[in-house]
C-alpha cells in the first residue's frame, strides 16, 4: 500500500536510513565509562615494599619476556610498559598488556610501590570499545610469576 | 526483493551487535619451560660498558633484518619485529622471509651488573636454538669488531 504513494527506491532508502539511525542511537545510549567491579580492580594491583623501582621494573620485564609478549612502548619515569601478546594482533585471543608502576608514600620510612596491570582485548569493531580483561587467572598468574622472579633475583626473601 | 534486502541488512546489523564469547588463552600454560627458555636466552658479557652494549644489540637486530619497535636506554629495553610480520601473519601484506629475524620478533633486555659486566636476555618467539645462536654469534662479532677498532 505504501508503494502506491512512494516509489520503491525511496522506500528502501527510508528503511535503511531508519535502521542506521536506530543502530546509532543504540551505540550512543551506551555509557562511556561503565562502572567496574572493585574486586577486579584489586586483582589487577599489587603493592610492594622493600623493593626499589629498578628491581621491580627488571622483574616485570623478565615476566613479560617469559610470556613472549612483545614490548611496544616504554616510559622510564613513571614506569609504564605496553606489551602485545604473540599471535595475530586483532584476534579474539590477543591481549595488550599495560603495566604501570607508582610510588606510594607511606608513614614508615621509604615508600611502597604499586604495580597495576591491565590486559585489554583488541576492539572487535568500530562500534565497540575494547573490553578490559577481568579474567582473574591471568593477573594472579602474572603476580605469582613476578613474586617468583623477585625471589629468584634475591630481592624478596 | 527490496524487502528481502532490508531484512538481510537488518540481520547483518543484528549479527554485528551480538557479542562473541571470549576465548581465554592461558599464557602461562608453558610455565614449566620458562626457566629453560630463560637460560637459553640469557648471556653475561664482560668488559663491555652498558651503553656500548645497547648499540651492539641494536646493530645485531638490524643485521638480522628486524625492524626496531621500541628502544629505551634507561630501562635497557629494545624490541624488534620481523618486517614480514608487522601487520598480520598470513595477511595480504606478506613480504616474504627477511634475514634471520624470527616471525614474531622479540624483546631484548640489557642489565648492568657492574661497571663492565652486562647481562643480555634476548627473548624471541618462537624459541629456537638457531635464532639464539645467530643473535649470540652476531653480538660477539659486533663486540670484537668494536674492540679491534
Amino acid at each position: 500500500m505504501l508503494q502506491k504513494f512512494m516509489p520503491g527506491t525511496t522506500l528502501t532508502a527510508l528503511a535503511c536510513g531508519l535502521l542506521v539511525t536506530l543502530s546509532s542511537i543504540t551505540v550512543a545510549a551506551a555509557p562511556d565509562f561503565e562502572p567496574r567491579d572493585m574486586s577486579a580492580t584489586a586483582l589487577q594491583s599489587r603493592t610492594f615494599e622493600g623493593v626499589d623501582e629498578q628491581q621491580l621494573a627488571r622483574a616485570t620485564l623478565s615476566v613479560i619476556q617469559d610470556l613472549k609478549f612483545l614490548v611496544t612502548e616504554t616510559e622510564a619515569a613513571p614506569l609504564t610498559l605496553v606489551a602485545r601478546s604473540p599471535g595475530p594482533r586483532f584476534s579474539q585471543e590477543s591481549r595488550t598488556l599495560t603495566v604501570s608502576l607508582r610510588a606510594l608514600p607511606t608513614e614508615r620510612d621509604g615508600a611502597s610501590l604499586r604495580l597495576d596491570l591491565a590486559a585489554v582485548a583488541p576492539a572487535e569493531s568500530i562500534w565497540r570499545r575494547p573490553p578490559l580483561d577481568t579474567r582473574a587467572d591471568f593477573y594472579q598468574a602474572f603476580f605469582a610469576a613476578l613474586a617468583d622472579t623477585l625471589h629468584r633475583q634475591g630481592v624478596l626473601p | 526483493m527490496r524487502i528481502s534486502c532490508c531484512i538481510c541488512l537488518f540481520a547483518l546489523l543484528l549479527a554485528g551487535c551480538v557479542s562473541q564469547p571470549q576465548q581465554g588463552v592461558d599464557y602461562f600454560s608453558g610455565q614449566a619451560g620458562f626457566a629453560a627458555a630463560r637460560e637459553l636466552e640469557t648471556r653475561v658479557y664482560e668488559d663491555v660498558a652498558y651503553p656500548v652494549m645497547l648499540t651492539h644489540v641494536i646493530d645485531v637486530l638490524l643485521d638480522m633484518d628486524c625492524a626496531l619497535m621500541e628502544a629505551n636506554k634507561e630501562l635497557g629495553v629494545i624490541s624488534a619485529a620481523s618486517t614480514r610480520n608487522l601487520y598480520e601473519p598470513g595477511s595480504l601484506l606478506f613480504f616474504g622471509q627477511h634475514g634471520s629475524c624470527p616471525p614474531h620478533g622479540g624483546t631484548v633486555t640489557v642489565t648492568q651488573l657492574d661497571d663492565f659486566t652486562v647481562e643480555v636476555r634476548a627473548a624471541f618467539l618462537p624459541v629456537q636454538v638457531q635464532t639464539q645462536e645467530t643473535f649470540t654469534t652476531l653480538l660477539m662479532r659486533s663486540i670484537e669488531l668494536k674492540a679491534g677498532e
